[in-house]
């Protein structure tokens, strides 16, 4: 009688436990655009900057800034991701299919781009543009000829 | 004909019958892949009847759990009241001048400039305020369905 009891008061604790990690949150957290952890990425005259998450490995939230005139040249990624304009011009399109093509992306606008899918980004405003990117799975850049980034 | 015989054939002819034509089977054409959408022509609609907010879904059901992004759109000089969501949100400031604020006051001088970003907890109290003369745009990243906790309703 006793050990049942001790068995349903130890599963018992077991599920709070569980429920309560499930439960935790990373708590708040606050971070100006002044303070911005931007990181230049290798090769590229792109800056990074982490608001949350690690995009290589999966769900984030990342800044990217890139000078006036930026051109990505044809790219891809191995995870799905969605954007939104923070500041600039900004062009997105998909030289296979045409989509994207024309579109002035400004502050506020948004695209989605699936993974895999070769396409072209592009700056094409006079002052820097800061795109803002959500990714769910890890997110790598690949070049067609230069392999993965 | 046995009866065997008999119903296989005539679920062969129940199967030709009801199958589309072979034309109709060619796999339709996959829809589109990527999407852009200029900021004039974004889909915004109002929250709620009795609230100056406006959104636009970019993804997800805002409906259900399972995650949803959105853009919110807050008038100059609004201020939300002391509230909090059932979920954690992840929130970057697109345009305006933005002061999120903790049941403490935390937050309270930080105005918060495009490209802030702001992490909150679900459960917790917190203020919204538009602090510029131009509209304020949030985008909003959150896990579960979109709900308004009042004070005074919990």
């Amino acid at each position: 009688m006793k050990k049942s009891i001790w068995c349903i008061v130890a599963a018992m604790t077991a599920s709070s436990m569980a429920l309560a990690q499930d439960r935790a949150t990373p708590g708040n957290h606050y971070l100006t655009a002044a303070r911005i952890p931007w990181a230049r990425e290798a090769g590229a005259p792109v800056e990074l900057g982490a608001l949350w998450g690690d995009r290589a490995s999966g769900e984030a939230g990342t800044l990217l800034r890139t000078p006036p005139g930026f051109r990505s040249g044809l790219h891809s990624h191995t995870a799905d991701y969605w954007a939104v304009v923070v500041r600039g011009v900004w062009e997105h399109w998909v030289p296979s299919t045409g989509e994207g093509t024309g579109i002035r992306l400004e502050s506020g606008a948004h695209w989605t781009q699936v993974k895999t899918q070769l396409h072209e980004d592009a700056c094409v405003s006079d002052v820097p543009c800061v795109i803002f990117l959500f990714n769910k799975t890890p997110y790598v850049t690949e070049y067609p000829s230069k392999g993965a980034k | 004909m046995t009866i065997h015989r008999w119903r296989s054939t005539s679920g062969l002819l129940t199967f030709l019958m009801f199958s589309p034509p072979l034309a109709a089977q060619t796999p339709a054409p996959p829809p589109s892949r990527s999407l852009s959408v200029a900021a004039d022509d974004m889909n915004w609609q109002q929250q709620t009847p009795d609230l100056p907010i406006m959104i636009s879904e970019l993804w997800g059901d805002r409906h259900v759990d399972g995650g949803f992004g959105e853009l919110v759109r807050l008038p100059p000089g609004f201020d939300s009241g002391l509230h909090a969501h059932s979920g954690d949100f992840h929130g970057v400031l697109i345009e305006g001048a933005w002061v999120h604020e903790g049941p403490e006051g935390e937050g309270r001088d930080t105005r918060l400039l495009p490209g802030s970003y702001v992490r909150q907890a679900g459960g917790e109290m917190h203020i919204d305020r538009c602090v510029s003369k131009e509209p304020c745009v949030l985008f909003l990243f959150q896990y579960t369905r979109a709900d308004i906790i009042w004070p005074n309703r919990q």
